[in-house]
């Protein structure tokens, strides 16, 4: 048995983890930061310029598509690059602001641009019936999608955003590349001083699996929030 | 064919006045353009039961439609309760509380129980307290044999029990007018009976209805006055006894005939 568990050790030794917990805990907590607060504003957001291409107005049409274009055709990398050096030498002010503040307003910009395609079809996906249903007892265009489109909508493609939201935790990733010290990062280092890759990047591995598993979980839970459990069922 | 009517009614009497509306769908890029509604004029007094009879594509949902302004017009007026429905200027959200409208796929709130149905448009739309609303749709869902059947969600329930849940719907925002789309068309014919045995009770109870039906024992039991349409146009509006037994249009004599009531 102890001979197992040594062979184990030498594969995988969770002491060198321990040892750098407090940089894994400082990776996870950029990383939660940033997809966090990323996810919160790309779905405001993309709620926007999902009404704007919704909206049949031609300007805000051809100014929410040629955004999702413009985001679609070139690299995250890029993005994150040209907001990390490009907004501080338009706005100065953005020079003094954290890398994170700036990595995350990069994702968001991105995220958005995904978001607002799924949360469009989400209210397409919406039979016009429960729209007419809406619309007669009297509720405002407001109430339509509050009560009606949004709690319909969103539950249709919740497993279109919890894809992308997955992506958008991954992508937290290529902060590292403007220094933000994230959950790679703390890998890295563990394996440059100890020459651990396995304790270095399985970690890595396994967390970024824990954070997809909890948004599953939240996932299942906005899905009965928004939806009673029996609206699918068959009578 | 109105006038009669018209220029016996006083003001305070009237709840809908329908005068010369036009409808045009445009063309999209699949079809030419519809002109849906032609020179399209009718009044109906309160607590009056119309039906409106026709063929199909005749645009009897869309004058039905026009009437809460699901549907715009592009000429002429409408009126209902004194209230501009065709004025630009009109809260039509807060006049919509006082038209009441049943589809044929009843259209309820699919995410939602029957009760909730129910319960959420007054409370949301009215300002009515959740107190108020939750005993109101106790009373109406019972009123519409429905109780039992309060926490099931839509796709659970049968086309007839939909269809009962949605006029309690309905009814739980207490219109002054309901409008009735061909609320039985989607239904299996042995719940058709029960729908429309409430719909008549509510006339019985002087609501104002305006019923597009194919149920031609209905319009001859239940309407005051029966509207025959064609290619968007009202042809003949008469009592029931008139159109039934002596129509004046060929055209109305002959959908009689092809739906077999004449
Ligand atoms: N949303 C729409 N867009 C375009 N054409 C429509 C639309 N709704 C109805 N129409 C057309 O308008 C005409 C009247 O339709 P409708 O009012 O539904 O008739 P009915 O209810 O008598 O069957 C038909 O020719 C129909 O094809
Ligand atoms: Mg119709």
């Amino acid at each position: 048995m102890s001979e197992f568990w040594s062979t184990v050790q030498s594969v995988f030794n969770y002491r060198f983890v321990l040892q750098y917990q407090d940089q894994f805990l400082l990776g996870i907590y950029n990383t939660i930061i940033a997809a966090g607060l990323s996810l919160v504003l790309s779905l405001t957001f993309g709620f926007v310029v999902a009404l704007m291409r919704l909206s049949g107005r031609k300007p805000l049409v051809y100014a929410a598509t040629s955004y999702i274009q413009i985001i679609r055709s070139t690299p995250l990398l890029l993005q994150i690059y040209i907001v990390y050096f490009g907004l501080p030498s338009l706005i100065p002010a953005m020079g003094r602001m954290p890398e994170i503040v700036l990595g995350t307003i990069a994702l968001t910009l991105h995220t958005t641009a995904y978001m607002s395609e799924i949360i469009r079809s989400g209210i397409l996906s919406v039979p016009r019936g429960q729209r007419e249903g809406a619309i007669a007892v009297g509720m405002t265009t407001l109430q339509q999608y509050r009560y009606v489109i949004l709690p319909q909508g969103i539950v249709n493609v919740i497993p279109a955003l919890l894809g992308q939201t997955a992506i958008l935790i991954k992508d937290t990733s290529l902060l590292s590349l403007i220094t933000v010290f994230d959950i790679v990062s703390a890998g890295m280092l563990l394996n440059s001083d100890l020459v651990r890759p396995n304790e270095g990047f399985l970690t890595v591995a396994a967390i970024f699996f824990a954070f997809y598993l909890v948004m599953v979980f939240v996932s299942h839970l906005v899905e009965s929030r928004l939806a009673g459990r029996g609206w699918r069922s068959v009578a | 064919m109105l006038q009669a009517r018209k220029a016996g009614s006083q003001a305070t009497t009237v709840s809908i006045e329908i005068q010369n509306v036009e409808k045009r769908y445009p063309a999209t890029g699949n079809g030419p353009g519809t002109h849906a509604l032609r020179n399209v004029s009718l009044s109906v007094s309160k607590g009056e039961v119309v039906v409106i009879i026709g063929p199909s594509g005749s645009g009897k949902s869309t004058l039905l439609r026009t009437i809460n302004a699901l549907e715009t017009v592009d000429g002429g007026s409408i009126m209902v309760d004194g209230v501009s429905v065709t004025d630009k200027a009109t809260n039509l959200p807060a006049f919509r509380t006082r038209v009441g409208m049943v589809f044929q796929h009843f259209n309820l709130f699919l995410h939602m129980t029957a009760f909730r149905n129910v319960v959420l448009p007054p409370i949301a739309v009215k300002g009515v307290s959740k107190a108020d609303a939750e005993a109101a749709a106790n009373k109406y869902l019972a009123r519409v044999g429905m109780l039992d059947r309060a926490h099931a969600y839509p796709a659970q329930l049968s086309g007839g029990q939909q269809q009962r849940i949605a006029i309690a719907r309905a009814l739980a925002m207490e219109p002054q007018v309901m409008l009735f789309d061909e609320a039985t068309s989607a239904l299996d014919p042995e719940a058709v009976g029960g729908v429309l045995d409430l719909m008549r009770e509510l006339a019985g109870e002087g609501m104002t209805m305006v019923v597009v039906t194919h149920e031609m024992s209905f319009a001859r039991e239940v309407a005051d006055r029966v509207v025959f349409m064609d290619a968007g146009a009202i042809v003949e509006t008469s009592t029931p006894e008139e159109i039934f037994q002596n129509a004046k249009s060929e055209r109305t004599q002959k959908f009689l005939s092809l739906v077999g009531s004449a």
